[in-house]
């Protein structure tokens, strides 16, 4: 899967937790989750568990600790489709 | 050492559904899963448990000044009774209070005890709630380096913990 292709499919996982819809139309790598989007730190949650359900990956706590931007989540994203 | 967290507990109820697979798992250790398991509800259970968490988060950045990070499975939190809580991270223990009513969750830690926390249902509530309570005529509410937040008057300075979730807006000053 492209790096662009992963984006996107990041893009309408993160959609319904969104509270910023200005910048969830700029999304790019450097959208911080909760600063930007301003998703609420439980839902947090949600994406990474969707992530998994979507990619169908598993993602352990360590690797969840980085995601709070799409840069980082598509670098874990990456990492766990490669190891499949 | 100061940090709070307000849950709104209709928002909750509605934004999250805490109970689908795997979502205790990411967030709680195997003694706060079977303390919320073995609890009379455990919506509310989790969401003071998530307060405590969020609320020793920021307490701790304060004292590691940490970057941002997420696994609030690492603030592992044992309670002691319906108020009083405690939440180690790192080998260092703080204690916690929480206050519940059935709008909101609120749990915060103070090093300090003359704190004073104020909930309301907008910033500007907040702001006048301050005014009155401190007799302070003007303030401003602003970030330091570290983006914690600080209230200023004339050239004092005093570090406070601000929490916004839904209809609740809380600050301990």
């Amino acid at each position: 899967m492209t790096h662009n292709e992963i984006i996107q499919k990041l893009k309408s996982i993160v959609e319904p937790y969104v509270n910023n819809q200005p910048n969830f139309e700029q999304l790019n790598e450097n959208s911080d989750f909760i600063k930007d989007l301003e998703i609420n730190s439980a839902n947090l949650v949600d994406v990474v568990l969707d992530v998994e359900d979507e990619f169908d990956i598993r993602i352990e706590n360590d690797d969840m600790e980085k995601m709070l931007n799409v840069e980082a989540t598509v670098d874990v994203i990456q990492k766990k489709l490669n190891q499949k | 050492m100061i940090g709070n967290d307000i849950v709104d507990l209709n928002l909750a109820k509605a934004s999250s559904n805490i109970f689908r697979p795997r979502y205790f798992k990411k967030i709680l250790n195997t003694s706060e899963l079977s303390f919320i398991q073995e609890s009379q509800d455990q919506f509310l259970c989790f969401w003071r448990i998530w307060t405590l968490k969020e609320a020793a988060y920021k307490a701790f950045q304060r004292l590691f000044l940490f970057d941002n990070f997420y696994n609030p499975k690492l603030f592992s939190t044992t309670i002691i009774n319906s108020e009083l809580a405690l939440v180690s991270y790192q080998n260092q223990i703080l204690e916690f209070k929480s206050k519940m009513n059935s709008k909101y969750i609120y749990s915060w830690t103070s090093s300090d005890k003359n704190r004073q926390n104020i909930i309301g249902s907008c910033k500007s509530e907040v702001k006048r709630q301050i005014n009155q309570s401190l007799n302070l005529e003007s303030f401003n509410l602003n970030k330091d380096e570290n983006g914690f937040p600080f209230v200023q008057v004339l050239k004092q300075k005093a570090s406070i913990s601000i929490s916004h979730h839904g209809q609740f807006y809380a600050v301990i000053i």
